[in-house]
């Protein structure tokens, strides 16, 4: 068994994990945190360690055909420091991965993912004769994540004016750094020597908005707070390369699918779908995979839950058939009542952009 | 380029002739095109020996689809046989040759010399075979399912030559007559299903006799002339000398070939000869063919056998009967001899089929010389040393082993040429001997069907994936549900 790895800013997140309760991510070993720290991102700002994320770099001549080829969306279009979201699938058309895909030049891209998938990836890659390296462990990833994210960026000195979905590289006093908005706040990347530093002054300069670190129950919660599946947590991927399931309809995740793209097992994503759905309880979270019915009759079934501090009650992502996906519509998870509600929970906790320091109108 | 094609077979060997024949018998526009300069491929007498020629591919008929010989009208364009059973003759080492003919009673009085069990039970070994062999007609023969004893055909599946062998015959000579056959397609004779390739070959037919051996009048050859005259008849145009650079798609459908030259053909569906990793790997473009399936391709066969043909001056006596002959001591060898080969090494024990063509149809050489053409398996694809470095030891290893049972043999070569084994042919498994025809003809790309040897349920010259594929696409082009 290989040991647990450490990410750049272990010693900063052992500091910081009072509860002293610990998890594997990817081999990593991670603070687990507190739930309300979750609140804390929708009020302030929180600073989380996200570096145990998978990183694939992907690079050569054809990259950009094969990362088309890849992704079920098509990423020529896709200019240098813009991301996009989407699925890989095995030869039938079964999910094996979900990430963020960003390109970094005309032949290099980064394919970002709570789950790796490197053996695949590489495999077909070299079809292509494209260079895929596993460079999860050569940069260190903080997430900052919250309305006062932005005002505390500035603080640092770092001027945060980017959209979501892009890649921009900075230099920080004295630091090259890479600043990008791939999930729900800002991504800060750094080198893994540089980590203690960038950790140490984004604290500093986050002092006066009370940002507090987070652990990766709170990232966990704001992630499905916002709709997002994850691999792992809510399914299994496919890692058969020629089994059908988990198909992309099947998880709700047709809109990660473009129908006019030519990608990798399209021709097992025909079909309607179910659509994704999330579910309120009124009492404890359900098992994962609970079948949901109404009136007795099998409607969907759930993906993860747990419960969520913003609204205090147990939340699910769910699969559903169409006819049950309205919101307020009553459903039954086992021995426990439920019923639909349109995704997010909650909007992601976007930093406010820098020119509205005063209230929004209407507020 | 003003002609408009419906389709189009890449390679002109027996195969894709069949296929355009048979597309074009049904109003179909079809091109064939050749790399070479002449069509036939592996039945072209392209191999050069002491002032002629001789085919570099299969040395027998056993497999031919009778339907193809039928709907073609080959008999009537001149496919003749010049051997048309020929017994198998096992050579051994004590100079007892074990000769297998169609009579039960001869076959089983020769059988009798190695053991009185064995020559009792050969009739009704090979009665009962043949029955069941039959009935896999339906999944050999034809786009069908199989209706014959399912158990059967399981415990079939799940058993391996050698398994099946020792609980048939009791003795080592009777069990090494079938080595050879044991070994097709490159398996271990100990490999689970490997008893099917017997089931397989006793399912043919040639000349109306079920499980026959057979050697056309004027050779391999003549076989790919009648059938280049059926094709030209029917009317599809033959395109020598033009190789095939790539495949060109329209999303996930084919659209046409492009030629080495630049030419570009549309084309809305297009029937691929070659093995399934030269069509889906080299041909299509780069991930077309899903990336898990590419990997899987990627494995080249490890496994193959090489020919050897030797023009002989004068036939020795050993080898003056009529019939073909397998050399091989043991089958519990074979065993061996396929791990020596996997691990790149040539193997110590060496399964040869001989056959001597001229005895059939001395028109097939000018002078009177005589042809020995020679299959030996299990040899590696791809040894460590290389086959340029190999060869000379294997040749002299088989000689000596043929001069060992055939006295003479040496004294008398004129001329000797060698065939490597193709690195290019897909690996057999079990599980592709009883999937579905349409599933081994059908690709990931649409439009595009294999309708050679890699789409035969075992690899061997038969026509029929060719005959099978050409209806498949026919029903394409009318835009049949698949």
């Amino acid at each position: 068994m290989t040991a647990l790895r450490a990410t750049p800013f272990f010693v900063r997140i052992a500091e910081a994990n009072k509860l002293n309760e610990w998890e594997n991510r990817n081999g990593f070993t991670l603070a687990s945190g507190d739930p309300s720290e979750a609140l804390a991102a929708r009020f302030g700002a929180v600073l989380a360690d996200v570096s145990w994320q998978a990183r694939a770099s992907i690079s050569g001549a054809r990259a950009g055909e094969f990362v088309s080829r890849l992704l079920t969306r098509d990423t020529s279009q896709l200019r240098p420091g813009d991301a996009l979201k989407a699925l890989w699938l095995n030869d039938a058309g079964g999910v094996r991965g979900i990430g963020t895909v960003a390109r970094l030049g005309p032949e290099s891209f980064v394919l970002i993912s709570a789950a790796e998938d490197f053996g695949w990836i590489a495999d077909a890659a070299a079809l292509y004769g494209v260079a895929v390296r596993d460079v999860t462990e050569e940069e260190g990833v903080l997430a900052l994540i919250g309305p006062a994210s932005g005002k505390v960026l500035a603080a640092a000195g770092l001027e945060a004016d980017l959209h979501p979905l892009a890649l921009r590289k900075y230099f920080w006093r004295g630091l090259d750094v890479t600043l990008s908005r791939l999930g729900g706040g800002t991504e800060l990347w750094c080198a893994p020597d540089d980590a203690l530093i960038v950790w140490d002054r984004i604290v500093k300069a986050g002092h006066a908005f009370a940002l507090c670190p987070a652990g990766q129950r709170a990232l966990d919660i704001l992630d499905l707070e916002s709709g997002i599946v994850q691999p792992g947590r809510d399914f299994a991927p496919a890692r058969d390369g020629f089994s059908p399931d988990p198909s992309p309809q099947s998880l709700g995740l047709d809109g990660l699918v473009d129908r006019d793209h030519i990608f990798n097992g399209r021709a097992g994503t025909a079909g309607p779908g179910k659509v994704l759905a999330g579910i309120l309880f009124d009492s404890e979270t359900p098992a994962p995979h609970t079948i949901l019915t109404r009136g007795g009759l099998a409607v969907g079934r759930t993906l993860g839950s747990l419960v969520s501090p913003a609204l205090r009650r147990a939340v699910a992502l769910a699969v559903v058939d169409s006819a049950a996906a309205a919101p307020g519509t009553a459903l039954t998870a086992g021995n426990l009542t439920c019923r639909t509600t349109a995704l997010p929970f909650l909007p992601t906790p976007a930093p406010l952009p820098p020119a509205t320091e005063d209230p929004p109108p209407g507020v | 380029m003003s002609e408009v094609f419906d389709a189009l077979v890449i390679g002109g060997g027996p195969n894709g002739l069949t296929a355009a024949a048979t597309l074009a018998q049904a109003g179909i526009r079809v091109a064939v095109l050749e790399t070479e300069a002449m069509t036939g491929g592996a039945c072209a007498n392209s191999l050069a020996l002491d002032g002629f020629a001789v085919p570099a591919g299969a040395q027998t008929l056993y497999a031919l689809d009778p339907r193809v010989v039928k709907n073609l009208k080959l008999v009537r364009r001149g496919l003749k046989f010049a051997g048309r059973d020929l017994p198998r003759i096992a050579l051994r080492s004590d100079g007892n040759p074990l000769v297998l003919d169609r009579d039960p009673h001869s076959a089983a009085r020769s059988i009798s010399a190695a053991s009185q069990r064995d020559a009792e039970r050969f009739a009704d070994f090979r009665r009962e075979h043949f029955a069941f062999a039959r009935s896999l007609r339906a999944l050999w023969w034809e786009d069908g399912t199989f209706g014959g004893d399912e158990d059967e055909l399981r415990r079939l599946g799940a058993t391996s030559a050698v398994a099946f062998l020792d609980a048939a015959f009791e003795s080592e000579a009777t069990k090494a007559v079938f080595a050879f056959d044991a070994m097709a397609g490159g398996l271990s004779p100990a490999a689970a299903g490997t008893s099917l390739l017997f089931a397989w070959r006793a399912s043919q037919e040639m000349c109306g006799l079920q499980g026959a051996v057979a050697i056309p009048r004027g050779g391999m050859a003549a076989l790919a002339e009648a059938l280049a005259t059926a094709a030209g008849a029917a009317g599809a145009e033959i395109r020598t000398g033009s190789p095939v650079a790539r495949l060109l798609l329209s999303g996930n459908t084919v659209s046409g070939v492009a030629l080495a030259l630049g030419e570009e053909i549309p084309a809305r569906v297009v029937l691929s000869s070659l093995s399934r990793r030269e069509t889906l790997l080299t041909l299509a473009p780069t991930g077309a063919v899903g990336f898990a399936a590419a990997k899987q391709l990627g494995r080249a066969p490890q496994i193959g056998e090489a020919k050897l043909v030797l023009a002989l001056r004068a036939v020795p006596a050993a080898l003056q009967l009529a019939g073909r002959f397998v050399i091989a001591e043991r089958l519990e060898s074979c065993i061996a001899a396929h791990a020596e080969a996997r691990a790149g090494r040539l193997p110590g024990d060496l399964v040869l089929e001989a056959v001597v063509p001229t005895m059939f149809d001395p028109s097939l050489t000018p002078s009177g010389a005589h042809i020995l053409s020679v299959l030996v398996r299990p040899l590696p694809v791809s040894p460590e040393e290389g086959w340029p470095r190999l060869a000379p030891r294997l040749i002299e290893n088989m000689l000596a082993l043929l001069e060992r049972h055939a006295p003479g043999l040496k004294a008398n070569i004129a001329g000797l040429n060698f065939v490597a084994p193709k690195p290019s042919r897909d690996p057999l498994t079990a599980s592709h001997m009883l999937s579905s025809w349409r599933a081994r003809i059908a690709t990931p790309i649409a439009g595009l069907f294999l309708c050679g040897e890699a789409a035969e349920p075992v690899p061997a010259l038969s026509c029929r994936a060719a005959r099978i594929a050409a209806a498949i696409a026919i029903a394409h082009l009318k835009g049949e549900v698949q």
